[in-house]
């Protein structure tokens, strides 16, 4: 839910750009965000799970490394809040410009982030193609699969976060939480995080990065903005719209410099690196 | 709560597993013609 016609490049600048058009896909705001979003969650995977597993030879060995199960606890925790804080930050932002700006597109449309009938389509006409029965469907601004992963980390955010917040204030929360709502949040909070956690290191992924046309990394994430070929290709439907509406100017971005492609490939390699590592760990210790 | 966890995980990893076998199949076959940026 960007405000992406407040793109920092002129059309001079686009013109600099050696290897034509680059539009703008994410503001810097949604990149410091999502750099938020996954920083903490690796933090909050890479302590939670030696807790979740605590039996296992590589929590013990994570933990003797750390200062023990106390020292996790204490990095988890802060992982938590900086991103509640996070979260906080966004919902303030859904609001202001959803609610009291009244700006369009937050709700509904096709820029929004709500799930919308075309999604339903979009997921039958996918499914379709996948199996060799019809065309591939031409994806809007955000495809289903990206709304799902969007809900997922916000449904995840309520119930994890809440959860986690029982347990830690739980004398708190015992004023008017019943004794067996304190001992089912332990349960909620561990099966759902490791929900959580099965999914973004396997599926997101896989569908956001190591799929073929994205392999082995999507750099829009971390750049904030894509060629006009891969715009055309992934999002041909918002492409057209932009097209129809006369938009492409207060699209048009700068070919992200050098520097900028080489940080986000170490980082995005990196949180890969870890995220799979973590899958096998958490996959190693569920199945022994 | 298994339920949830498996039926999800099910779900997009047969999404998934099709995705990744479907893209690669395009890829290969318009490869020749554009660059294989077409999955």
């Amino acid at each position: 839910m960007p405000e992406l016609e407040q793109a920092p490049a002129t059309a001079a600048d686009a013109t600099k750009n050696a290897n034509g058009n680059y539009f703008v896909r994410f503001t810097r705001e949604q990149r410091y965000m999502h750099a938020t979003l996954f920083t903490t969650f690796l933090g909050l995977a890479a302590t939670g799970l030696p807790m979740r597993f605590s039996e296992s030879f590589w929590a013990r060995k994570f933990a003797t490394g750390v200062g023990g199960f106390g020292a996790i606890l204490f990095l988890h925790k802060l992982c938590a809040v900086v991103l509640t804080i996070a979260f906080l930050i966004h919902l303030k932002d859904v609001v202001q410009r959803g609610i009291v700006n009244r700006e369009k597109g937050i709700f509904w449309g096709p820029t929004s982030m709500i799930p919308n009938w075309k999604d339903v389509k979009d997921l039958f006409g996918h499914t379709r193609w996948f199996l060799g029965l019809g065309p591939k469907p031409q994806f809007e601004r955000y495809a289903y699969w990206e709304k799902f992963d969007y809900w997922a980390v916000f449904w995840g955010m309520v119930v994890i976060g809440f959860s986690g917040y029982a347990m830690w204030f739980a004398p708190f929360f015992a004023h008017f939480l019943p004794g067996w709502a304190l001992n089912a949040v332990l349960v909620i909070h561990s099966e759902e995080a490791l929900l959580a956690v099965l999914f973004i290191f396997s599926i997101h992924f896989v569908n956001t990065h190591l799929r073929p046309d994205s392999f082995p990394m999507d750099m829009v994430i971390f750049t904030g903005v894509e060629s006009e070929e891969e715009f055309k290709h992934k999002r041909t439907k918002e492409y057209e719209r932009m097209v129809a509406q006369g938009k492409q100017r207060s699209r048009l971005g700068i070919a992200p410099p050098l520097w900028l492609i080489n940080f986000s490939k170490v980082v995005g390699y990196a949180a890969l690196f870890v995220g799979l590592t973590l899958l096998v760990l958490t996959l190693t210790a569920y199945f022994s | 709560m298994n339920l949830l966890l498996g039926s999800v995980l099910t779900f997009f990893l047969l999404h998934t597993i099709l995705w990744l076998i479907r893209s690669r199949y395009s890829q290969v076959k318009n490869k020749g013609a554009n660059g294989g940026k077409n999955a």
